[in-house]
């Protein structure tokens, strides 16, 4: 349920006057304070709880005056792992719209408080697609039984028509919000649809283009980029920015008997001596960003063209590898 | 000027005054204007009977009875009130006194009583007569913290308040010691003669009957009735 | 006049005693049934606002009143629960906005509320200090626990065990306060506010320990079996919630078994409220759905019924007091026959004497009157915490 409220005045000057004295040493690191003097002008307080969901809502408010704020938390690492400060808890709190993604990503909804009228999980318009995981571990202690936190994979984004229903989620939200602009708001999701559409059409050349040859993938991450698009992918658990240990190569090349890869996709790229190892090993490194935080350059759409620009200058080159040995 | 002319009282018995059988007649009582005078009689003769026929605080049965202008047998009891108000001064043997008033209130007790003056003049009236019996220092004390002579003085103080045209003094000396007794005998005797008021003073004490100018028995101005119609 | 009231002021002050018995027992022959119909109107007035403020309450079938009680005021003593089932349930209805309420524990005798933050919208209630929690393990707490117990943000406080033998049940659980709520007058200044999962985490379904890889956790396992750990129960859980091991916290079991004593549904209109209302007709799967007003009407009107009887009461004892006060002055008037006949000789009329008397009859009934009236204000003033404070425990 999404509460169709609109933030009052008295209620931004305390945010303000609170994050304020509360926030002095943090605020350029939690970046909330920044957010405050543009939100009081506008139409109301929505927080996107990751990158992408956050790009959903910019570009389905852009152009709209008095359009309600969007604001994305700063945190730094694994945004999985991020637990809200204080001040952050409090513009989640006070936040017209939080705009949520669901299966798993925000395993610190446990842990908060905060209005469930005011949450809106993209999550739950894919109930049926969604893909679960069974890589937890399991523990037991005492007669209570075991328990583990598994759920489902929740990169829904990097299959552009996934990403189009979780856009279209939040373009409904946001309608729900502030029924003024729900026209614009459809109009400018509209144009982003076709650009993912798109984007989806240039994936699936590369992809059909590859004829399901074994691809290995750094992490698990991109359960629902394999599916979209029949990728013949395996996935390992390699840091980029860490050199693998040696049991790491010794099961990579137990991996390649049964599933002989030639690329190998990362979220990031990897150190130089870990792709030219794999270059040694006859495997091309190619980074797919998953953009779950916000990229140093650019914005969502760019950098997924980048990461198809890459795969196709990469798949190529592997295709007349291949061809040519 | 108190003037009785065949008067009739007769004493009554209980709540409701039923007639008791016993009488007094006076057929005439005179004591004229500015005159000290003494009433003497043994113990039941009839002499408070009388000073209370005098104040109008007893009505007789017949007769008349005449202090200066007043009618005293004929008023009525509003008349009679502010007669004894305003008109008499009395002092009494067991000096009444209430004890839950100071000694200067005491002695203010007829302007509560009356209403009238301003508190300021009766104040300063009540100061000076404390004062001319030396007990202005005790102006705030209670009646019982003082000796039997200074409460009877005390008393003569609030008969004196009004500057009464008569005083009557029940044995005020009764329960005094010899000094006392003349202080209070000469404070009246002063006070009648200063104002030309007349004193009319009931008393045992055969010293002092000298200082009167008058004396008279009881037995010699009221006859004693007796009988059923009494 | 003057004279009059003088005379009687100084006859009364100067007889303390009696005039002090005497006011006295008109102070409460006034006082007392004047403080008991404002006490029960009072409190029935609030009770009311209260319960008129919230439409429905939904909760374990049986009595109606302990429900109202819990859910209202945060009274009981072990409370029959129902499952969290019953919220999902009821929330896909649609016809309600449904809050959950898991009253059932204590800190040093103060509720501790279990909810979301939905409560607070509903009752009108605001941070007066501090701000509102945010993570599980705060909490925010009423104005009078805070008064009282000298509290404020920054402080803790812990739960207390459900009995003193309780070694293995009920964990304690320290809380931190970051907010303190407005007073406003009502049973929420007098608990303390937390998320209801925070509650869960107090009975016990859910608790944080040391992270099963972490070295200090060795001497705990078990057994390591591929993807399975087991740890026997020397692992250290943790007895308060901090950012530190937050992220360790986690809940056994289904959620949807997780208990609530109650919850609150707020209707949007009549008709949704009707629909809801013959939902839960049937008292099926052990729930009810009660109407706070209703139920607490009831409960008054066996209170009003009471309060007329002890008034009746307490007028008779008036009217003996009345009677002995009368014989008291007429007593008076006798032993100060002398006095009048002084007065009367120096020339108080009989109209004088019977106003000094009735001056001094009115002295004593305007100070017993006036004083009961203090004592009625200044009571009904502190009645109300009092009140609420029975209502809580």
């Amino acid at each position: 349920m999404i509460a169709r409220h609109r933030i009052a005045g008295l209620r931004w000057l305390w945010l303000c006057i609170s994050l304020t004295i509360a926030a002095c040493g943090d605020t350029e690191r939690d970046g909330v304070s920044g957010v405050v003097a543009e939100a009081s002008a506008s139409g109301g307080l929505v927080v996107a709880s990751n990158y992408p969901l956050y790009f959903f809502a910019v570009r389905a408010t852009q152009d709209i005056d008095a359009a309600p704020e969007i604001v994305l938390p700063d945190f730094d690492g694994d945004p999985t792992e991020w637990i809200p400060s204080e001040e952050q808890i409090q513009l989640l709190q006070l936040a017209d719209l939080v705009i949520l993604n669901g299966a798993g990503a925000e395993p610190w909804l446990e842990l908060v408080t905060l209005d469930r009228r005011r949450l809106s999980e993209t999550a739950a318009a894919l109930a049926d697609r969604l893909i679960p995981l069974h890589d937890s571990v399991l523990h037991q202690h005492g007669p209570e039984g075991d328990h583990s936190q598994q759920g489902s994979a929740f990169t829904f984004w990097l299959d552009p028509q996934l990403a189009i229903a979780q856009a279209q989620v939040v373009t409904e939200a946001l309608a729900l919000l502030t029924p003024a602009h729900a026209t614009r708001y459809r109009q400018n999701m509209a144009v982003l649809e076709q650009e993912l559409m798109e984007l989806d059409r240039r994936l699936a050349d590369v992809f059909t283009n590859w004829n399901d040859r074994p691809v290995l993938f750094s992490h698990p991450v991109y359960q629902y980029l394999q599916r979209r698009y029949g990728i013949n992918g395996a996935s390992l658990h390699w840091e980029p920015d860490a050199r693998p240990a040696l049991s790491g190569w010794a099961d990579l090349r137990q991996r390649l008997v049964s599933h002989p890869a030639t690329i190998m996709i990362w979220e990031q790229a990897p150190l130089p001596d870990t792709a030219a190892r794999l270059a040694s090993q006859g495997i091309v490194s190619v980074p797919f960003h998953t953009i779950g935080n916000r990229p140093t350059q650019g914005d969502f759409m760019t950098a997924m063209l980048e990461n198809a620009q890459r795969l196709e200058t990469v798949f190529r080159t592997d295709d007349q590898r291949t061809d040519n040995p | 000027m108190i003037d009785i002319q065949n008067l009739v009282f007769s004493y009554r018995n209980g709540a409701r005054g039923e007639a008791s059988g016993f009488g007094m007649r006076i057929e005439k009582f005179t004591v004229p204007k500015g005159i000290s005078a003494a009433l003497v009689g043994p113990s039941g003769s009839g002499k408070t009977t009388l000073l209370g026929l005098i104040a109008g605080t007893l009505r007789p049965s017949a007769g008349s009875i005449n202090v200066n202008e007043w009618e005293i047998s004929n008023c009525s009891e509003n008349a009679l009130v502010k007669f004894r108000l305003h008109y008499v001064g009395q002092v009494f043997q067991t000096f009444e006194l209430l004890n839950y008033l100071t000694v200067i209130e005491n002695v203010m007790l007829p302007w509560f009583l009356a209403g009238s003056g301003r508190k300021a003049e009766k104040l300063e009236r009540a100061r000076e007569l404390l004062a001319s019996v030396g007990l202005e220092s005790k102006a705030l004390s209670r009646p019982d913290a003082l000796s039997q002579g200074e409460q009877q003085r005390v008393a003569v103080c609030r008969a004196l308040f009004n500057d009464p045209a008569l005083l009557l003094a029940d044995e005020p000396t009764g329960n005094l010691d010899q000094g006392n007794k003349q202080k209070v005998v000469d404070l009246l005797r002063d006070q009648a003669r200063r104002h030309n008021s007349t004193l009319l003073m009931v008393t045992h004490d055969e010293a002092l009957l000298g200082q009167f100018d008058m004396v008279f028995d009881i037995y010699s101005v009221a006859a004693s009735l007796h009988g059923d119609s009494i | 006049m003057s004279g009059v009231l003088l005379l009687s002021w100084r006859y009364l002050a100067h007889h303390r005693a009696k005039s002090t018995i005497l006011v006295a027992s008109i102070t409460l022959m006034l006082f007392l049934p004047a403080v008991t119909r404002l006490l029960v109107e009072d409190s029935a007035a609030a009770l009311t606002a209260r319960a008129a403020q919230t439409p429905l309450v939904l909760g374990a079938s049986g009595s109606e009143l302990e429900l109202v009680l819990n859910t209202l005021y945060f009274h009981a003593e072990s409370p029959p629960v129902i499952d969290s089932r019953a919220l999902s349930d009821a929330r896909e209805t649609g016809l309600a906005n449904f809050i959950p309420i898991y009253a059932r524990f204590h800190s040093q005798g103060v509720p501790i509320v279990g909810t979301t933050l939905e409560y607070f919208d509903f009752r009108g209630l605001s941070i007066a200090n501090g701000r509102q929690m945010g993570l599980l393990g705060e909490c925010v707490i009423g104005a009078a626990v805070a008064a009282r117990r000298n509290l404020g943000p920054g402080d803790s406080l812990i739960s207390s065990p459900e009995s003193v033998f309780d070694i293995a049940g009920v964990y304690p659980l320290k809380m931190k306060i970051v907010g303190v709520l407005e007073a406003n007058g009502s049973a929420d200044d007098e608990a303390i506010f937390a998320d209801v999962r925070t509650t869960w985490i107090i009975q016990g379904l859910g608790h944080g320990h040391t992270d099963l890889d972490d070295p200090e956790a060795a001497g705990t396992i078990l057994n390591r079996r591929d993807d399975m750990i087991t740890a026997n129960a020397a692992l250290t859980q943790y007895a308060e919630i901090t950012r530190e091991n937050i992220s360790g916290f986690h809940f056994h079991g289904s959620a949807d078994r997780f208990p609530l004593t109650g919850v609150i549904a707020v209707p949007p209109d009549q008709k949704s409220a009707a629909l809801l209302r013959g939902r839960y007709q049937a008292n099926e799967a052990g729930l009810q759905l009660t109407v706070p007003g209703a139920v607490l009407a009831d409960l008054l009107a066996t209170v009003f019924a009471v309060q007329n009887y002890v008034i009746l009461g307490l007028a008779v004892l008036s009217l003996a007091t009345v009677a002995v006060i009368t014989l008291v002055f007429l007593l008076s008037q006798q032993l100060r026959k002398g006095e009048f006949q002084t007065l009367s000789r120096i020339g108080a009329s009989r109209a004088y004497i019977a106003l000094l008397i009735a001056s001094e009859i009115g002295f004593v009934f305007v100070i017993g009157f006036v004083l009961a009236t203090g004592l009625t204000l200044v009571t009904r003033n502190y009645a109300m915490q009092i009140l609420q404070s029975f209502l809580t425990l």
